[in-house]
């Protein structure tokens, strides 16, 4: 085997890396991650809803009906739809005017202690959807590249988008012996030489590794209340994950959860689904497995069942 | 009044300009087949080669030359990076999912 390029650098607020064996569509394994990284450094002020001149920004301040956007934002917006019929709307990326109020309008800087918050956050109780989320008016047509919603709804890329870019990626990088593509935390695995790399799961409470396993060609998103964590405005433990019911941070006992699936968008509805569904809920929306860490620091791997209860996109649509 | 002669030469030169005249039809067909099917590939390569990737004749070509016996996990097959950031390793480097 040759040897591997890889890039590591900041985006998205927080780390990602690229990692190519073998030339490919990108080129070679070295042009094949400056370009990767170009993309996902384009994508991060394409995307950003702290930038107003992103293009996020413009769509979410348009007040037509229906409005042109990019062929990635068009994608963006359908992942969205998408993911809220088929979680019955608990992964609900229209949620931007609640998660602001909530107090994420910027950078947060440090992180909250998980145990401190946990010792001082609210009783679990799973989320649930919100029926009349601005989620379920919104039509997208990505050949035409429209958006049409409805007044006020405004997007939030948040880690659907980053499931996204990585499957972006992966369709060109796919034509290379093997590559890795770690886009803050969402990872996508593959490659046509069928080399096995290790996946580490890294815990919410420490640097430790909780689990790790080899794979060579698969996705996986870890989601959690750790990292992007505050106090709010009451002195109350908050974080990003919202309980579209309630509009407020979700307790549900689960701190963080890792879902596999063949795309990393997949992987990404999945571990957000999980995580707010709590302990009872979790496993039925890991059909490729996945591993949750509850409350009281405690991982459980979940086996691959391979049994989805949840509609594909189509019977959902 | 032509003689029968004349008219066996008349219908040999019309035979001739009709077998020239298909011929050419049949030259300009093929021209025009083979250029419609080559045309979109061309402009297809040049757009690639205009964005510095590879066809992927020449990817198939080279990932063959990379993953080649004589040179497995040799040192002289390892990449060298291009950018400071860069790093090799004879295996894959393994990569953690975390929440960010």
């Amino acid at each position: 085997m040759s040897g591997e390029a890889s890039l590591t650098f900041d985006c998205f607020g927080s780390t990602c890396s690229v990692h190519v064996i073998g030339d490919g569509l990108a080129g070679t394994p070295e042009q094949a991650v400056a370009w990767a990284r170009g993309r996902l450094l384009a994508w991060h002020h394409q995307f950003s809803r702290f930038e107003p001149d992103s293009e996020l920004s413009r769509l979410n301040a348009n007040d037509s009906p229906i409005v042109h956007v990019s062929h990635v934002m068009a994608r963006l917006a359908k992942l969205v739809a998408d993911a809220w019929l088929l979680t019955s709307g608990l992964v609900d990326g229209t949620m931007t005017g609640a998660i602001e109020r909530a107090g994420y309008s910027g950078d947060l800087g440090r992180p909250l202690p998980l145990r401190a918050a946990l010792a001082n956050a609210p009783a679990r109780q799973p989320a649930a959807g919100n029926p009349g989320s601005g989620a379920a008016h919104l039509d997208v047509d990505v050949r035409a590249r429209t958006v049409a919603r409805p007044a006020g709804v405004r997007l939030d890329s948040g880690g659907l988008a980053k499931g996204l870019f990585c499957d972006i990626l992966a369709d060109t990088l796919e034509s290379h012996a093997a590559f890795a593509v770690d886009c803050a935390g969402d990872v996508r695995l593959g490659g046509h030489g069928g080399f096995a790399r290790e996946l580490r799961v890294a815990s919410p409470f420490g640097d430790e590794i909780l689990h790790a396993g080899e794979h060579a060609a698969i996705a996986a998103a870890t989601s959690g209340i750790g990292k992007r964590s505050w106090l709010d405005g009451e002195g109350n433990p908050a974080h990003h994950l919202l309980d579209p019911s309630s509009g407020r941070p979700a307790f549900t006992g689960l701190v963080q959860v890792t879902a596999l699936a063949p795309k990393a968008s997949v992987a990404e509805v999945c571990a957000k689904a999980a995580l707010l569904s709590g302990p009872e809920g979790a496993r039925r929306w890991l059909p490729d497995g996945g591993l949750l860490v509850h409350d009281d620091g405690g991982a459980e791997a979940i086996a691959a069942t391979g049994t989805r209860e949840w509609p594909t996109t189509r019977q959902a649509a | 009044m032509s003689r029968p002669a004349d008219k066996t030469i008349i219908a040999a030169a019309k035979k001739e300009a009709r077998a020239r005249r298909t011929g050419r039809i049949r030259r300009a067909a093929a021209i025009l087949g083979v250029a419609a099917f080559l045309g979109p590939f061309g402009a297809i390569y040049a757009k690639q080669s205009g964005i510095g990737t590879q066809t992927v004749a020449d990817a198939v070509k080279s990932v063959e030359t990379t993953l080649s016996p004589s040179d497995n996990g040799s040192p002289a097959a390892t990449a060298s990076p291009s950018s400071s950031s860069s790093t090799n390793t004879a295996t894959p480097a393994p990569v953690t999912t975390q929440q960010s």
